[in-house]
């Protein structure tokens, strides 16, 4: 009888939190009444798979083989899930009954199959395709669905749209890969709200223009009606676009969660995540244990818009706290750790009291100094060094209005964004070759600061001074450089001066005495 | 001559001819400009024309018949002012304190000796440090430590240069280079007691002594309280480091309280007899002297109030010298009320990243600090 057993071998992956993870297929056809069973730690869905796979197979016009059908798919201790195995199953049970050629020794495929046997993409195409990039196989079958995901990842493939033409392909040996390439971004066509709205803000503009600059944590603090989420949406319409290298990683974020399955011009701008206090701890930072991202990392590369700051619980603010220094989320669940990115621009924005009109007129605020001093005080003193810039804003009156049109200097939105884009590329020519390419100043952090900063002992000396006036900690004293740096790169200037020093001590948080 | 019809009416109020009360009723009806012109004769010859109550006009007249005692006695003064290197300062002065000007029944005319610049108090502010003459080591120890601390942070030290206490508080103000004020219940020429006659010294060559009585007036036990009344209302706040239950320190406090001062008290064991009184302020509500920093704290909002309202401007004389115009309009417009950067753009119509730096700059200097989200003034 052992003549009579045959086996076949396909490769396909799935997605594992945030990391694809390869797999391999085996099918097995004994003689013996009809069965399929599927082994290796699968949850439901891929159990529900043999039907699917059955019905297709008919549907395509091919047989189902008789015999004990086998499938196992190692590692076996790895729980699995997903239901991209469908097409690799197939092609295994068509190949090991002889229907259709082998081909070559390594075979990837991925894919849903529908019950007349067309082939479907499912979520976190662009996780399993970026994990097999630097593997070799002979044939990448993905369904057609997928191109946007081969195009970020760079792995050429073969799309296919049915079973059917899998077999063809299959059939006559031939299997057309091809890499590609993405929608281009027209920038001209983007639509961002305009900079002049915060006018007779003059503090304001310079602090989200820097915050755009040099990917700075902000906290916008004023009464409501002040242009708070305004100005938070302009700091998004401040940063350059997305790079083809960032966008494929927002990309297989958000195509993991299954929210988009192509490219379209929307998705080159950077992400805009609000979160207002009624989020949930899970929500907001991910969820352990289904391993889910939370907004944090949705808003990766983009802007985390908190509103409401103080309003939060302090638990809430504080699981902030590393994300925005590690740019990193890591999620535990038993003994497995996953990491998602989630190098977000955090922007807050809190009122000064809980009645807010502590800014507008003293008078007028109807809180209690206890109330008001336990407002701002629920950001903790490690929170708030985190916190790069700071600024208040007010509503402004008519007369201001007035007055600051006299004096307007006509700076307009698309000039900014250049401003900005320059900023940046000078920044990334400073950290290429440092551990983090990517890095801005907001976001980079080193041992030896000074130098790659290019800060003189005077210009130290007046920032250590600042930091002891201000009681500041290492950490805030760092974060003081980096501002200061991005000041000095918006001027297009080498070395950091004492002015770029002080300009950016302003923008440190103060309590509200 | 000025100094001596000054003399003249300190001679005469001296020699109970005439009090602050009778000088206040004369200038509300407008009949002197100011107190010392009493003593011209110009003013004699028209004392019949004065609408004044008959009891002052028969004061007046009782002058003009003991001028020339009035006058011995003033020339005795002038002698020994002379002779001491001593000098007066008189409520038209400029240097005559501003918290003087505020309260009734302050001194028109005090003697002094010493540096006479000290008793500007009004930009740095001043503690007014007392306690028992016989003092405990704890407390000793306390006075020492706080009053360097409080003359490092440039607050002038005033106390009564009593023995205890007052000793510690201007010897420790002196040996760190402090600022610091003794007001005598006697004449300032008259050292009280002779055992700190070396306090004295020093305090009459780099600090300052001060007193309302003239010179040559021996210490006696009813001027003592009145000489604590004036060294708590030159002060922001008093601190009171030891008192036993019936102490003149006591006194001072009252003073302080009555004058809208912070009084603060040193706590002590409940087994220290000598600090009896201190513990009975504190259940009587002073406030509880812990660390100095709650003191400075409180002394330069003080400033913050006294300069505005004074209307003085000697910081900003010294942050032009440091800074530019921008800095000086900056603290102008400061001085009327605090303001908000955007504020402060709109009114020196320049850009925030330069007004920032100009700023921040002063915020180092500790000249303006931040609160609830607008500059002000430190001090």
């Amino acid at each position: 009888m052992a003549g009579n057993n045959k086996t076949d071998r396909v490769f396909s992956s799935y997605v594992s939190g945030f990391e694809g993870e390869v797999v391999t297929i085996e099918i097995s056809l004994t003689p013996g009444l009809p069965s399929f069973d599927i082994i290796g730690k699968c949850d439901s869905a891929i159990k529900e798979s043999k039907t699917r796979i059955l019905t297709a197979i008919k549907n395509s016009g091919y047989k189902i083989p008789k015999g004990h059908i086998t499938v196992s798919i190692s590692p076996a201790f790895l729980s699995k899930t997903g239901t991209g195995f469908d097409l690799p199953i197939a092609i295994g049970i068509l190949r090991v009954s002889n229907q259709i050629p082998s081909y070559g020794s390594a075979v990837y495929a991925c894919g849903e199959l529908s019950l007349n046997g067309e082939v479907h993409t499912t979520p976190g195409s662009m996780i399993r395709l970026t994990s097999i990039k630097n593997s070799q196989y002979d044939a990448v079958l993905v369904s057609s669905e997928d191109r946007d995901c081969s195009a970020c990842s760079h792995v050429p493939c073969s799309f296919v749209g049915t079973l059917k033409e899998v077999c063809d392909m299959f059939r006559t040996q031939s299997f057309n890969k091809q890499l590609p390439k993405l929608p281009v971004n027209d920038e001209k066509n983007q639509e961002y709200i305009d900079f002049s709205v915060l006018k007779g803000q003059e503090k304001a503009s310079r602090t989200v223009l820097l915050a755009a600059a040099g990917w700075h944590n902000t906290l916008l603090i004023g009464s409501s009606g002040s242009g708070k989420t305004t100005a938070a949406e302009i700091v998004r319409g401040l940063l350059p676009d997305l790079s083809t290298n960032e966008l494929s990683e927002t990309f297989s974020l958000i195509n993991a969660l299954g929210f988009a399955e192509n490219i379209s011009s929307d998705l080159y701008k950077r992400p805009f995540r609000s979160v207002t206090p009624s989020i949930n701890a899970s929500a907001l930072i991910g969820s352990a244990s289904g391993l889910k991202p939370g907004e944090i990392c949705l808003a990766n590369r983009g802007v985390l818009f908190v509103d409401e700051l103080c309003e939060f619980t302090s638990k809430m603010i504080d699981h902030l706290r590393i994300p925005m220094e590690s740019r990193v989320v890591s999620l535990k669940n038993g003994r497995k750790s996953i990491s998602f990115p989630s190098d977000f621009l955090f922007v807050g924005a809190s009122n000064p009291c809980r009645c807010g009109m502590y800014f507008e007129n003293p008078n007028k605020c109807t809180c209690s100094k206890a109330i008001r001093n336990g407002y701002l005080n629920k950001l903790s003193g490690p929170f708030i060094d985190r916190i790069d810039l700071c600024t208040e804003l007010y509503s402004v009156n008519a007369n201001a209005l007035k007055e600051s049109v006299k004096n307007s200097d006509k700076r307009k939105s698309i000039e900014l964004r250049k401003m900005v884009s320059a900023c940046w590329e000078i920044q990334h020519e400073r950290y290429k070759y440092t551990d983090n390419p990517l890095a801005l100043n907001g976001s980079f952090d080193s041992d030896n600061l000074s130098d790659v900063l290019r800060a003189d002992k005077s210009v130290i000396e007046i920032a250590a001074e600042a930091a002891s006036v201000g009681g500041y900690s290492v950490r805030s004293f760092k974060r003081l450089l980096k501002v200061g740096r991005t000041i000095a790169d918006l001027d297009e200037r080498k070395d950091l001066s004492r002015n770029d020093i002080t300009e950016a001590m302003s923008y440190r948080f103060r309590r509200i005495v | 001559m000025n100094l001596r019809s000054k003399l003249l009416w300190s001679a005469a109020v001296n020699l109970g001819f005439l009090n602050n009360r009778d000088i206040t009723e004369l200038l509300n009806l407008g009949a002197i400009k100011v107190f010392y012109e009493i003593f011209t004769q110009e003013f004699f010859n028209r004392i019949n024309n004065i609408e004044c109550s008959d009891k002052v006009l028969l004061k007046l007249k009782e002058i003009r018949r003991n001028l020339s005692n009035i006058n011995n006695e003033a020339a005795k003064y002038e002698k020994i002012m002379k002779e001491k290197g001593m000098f007066v300062i008189t409520e038209e002065d400029d240097d005559y304190p501003y918290y003087w000007k505020c309260l009734t029944g302050m001194p028109r005319l005090i003697y002094g000796i010493g540096k006479r610049d000290i008793i500007e108090t009004e930009s740095n502010g001043a503690i007014a440090i007392v306690g028992s003459r016989k003092c405990s080591r704890y407390s000793e120890v306390v006075t020492a430590e706080f009053t360097s601390a409080f003359v490092n942070s440039g607050i002038t030290i005033i106390s009564g240069m009593a023995s205890g206490i007052d000793r510690v508080a201007h010897q420790t103000a002196l040996s760190n280079n402090g600022k610091t004020i003794a007001f005598l219940a006697g004449g300032v020429d008259n050292i009280y007691p002779w055992s700190n006659k070396d306090i004295y010294d020093a305090l009459s060559n780099n600090g300052l002594v001060l007193s309302e009585m003239p010179p040559g007036t021996k210490a006696m036990k009813q001027y003592f309280p009145s000489r604590n009344r004036l060294i708590s209302s030159l002060s922001d706040t008093c601190l009171i480091m030891e008192a036993g239950q019936h102490s003149g320190t006591l006194h001072t406090a009252s003073f302080a309280a009555a004058q809208g001062k912070t009084v603060f008290v040193l706590p002590n064991s409940i087994y220290c007899e000598e600090n009896r009184g201190g513990l009975e302020l504190i259940a009587d509500g002073a406030s509880i002297l812990i660390d100095a920093q709650s003191v400075i704290d409180e002394v330069s909002e003080c400033c913050f109030y006294k300069l505005i309202n004074s209307g003085k401007s000697i910081i900003s004389k010294k942050i032009e010298d440091e800074i530019n115009d921008t800095a000086t309009r900056i603290v102008d417009e400061l001085k009327v009320k605090p303001r908000s950067a955007d504020e402060l753009v709109r009114i020196t119509s320049v850009s925030y990243s330069e007004l920032s730096i100009i700023l921040s700059e002063l915020e180092i200097k500790g000249k303006i600090i931040v609160q609830c989200g607008k500059y002000a003034l430190t001090i």
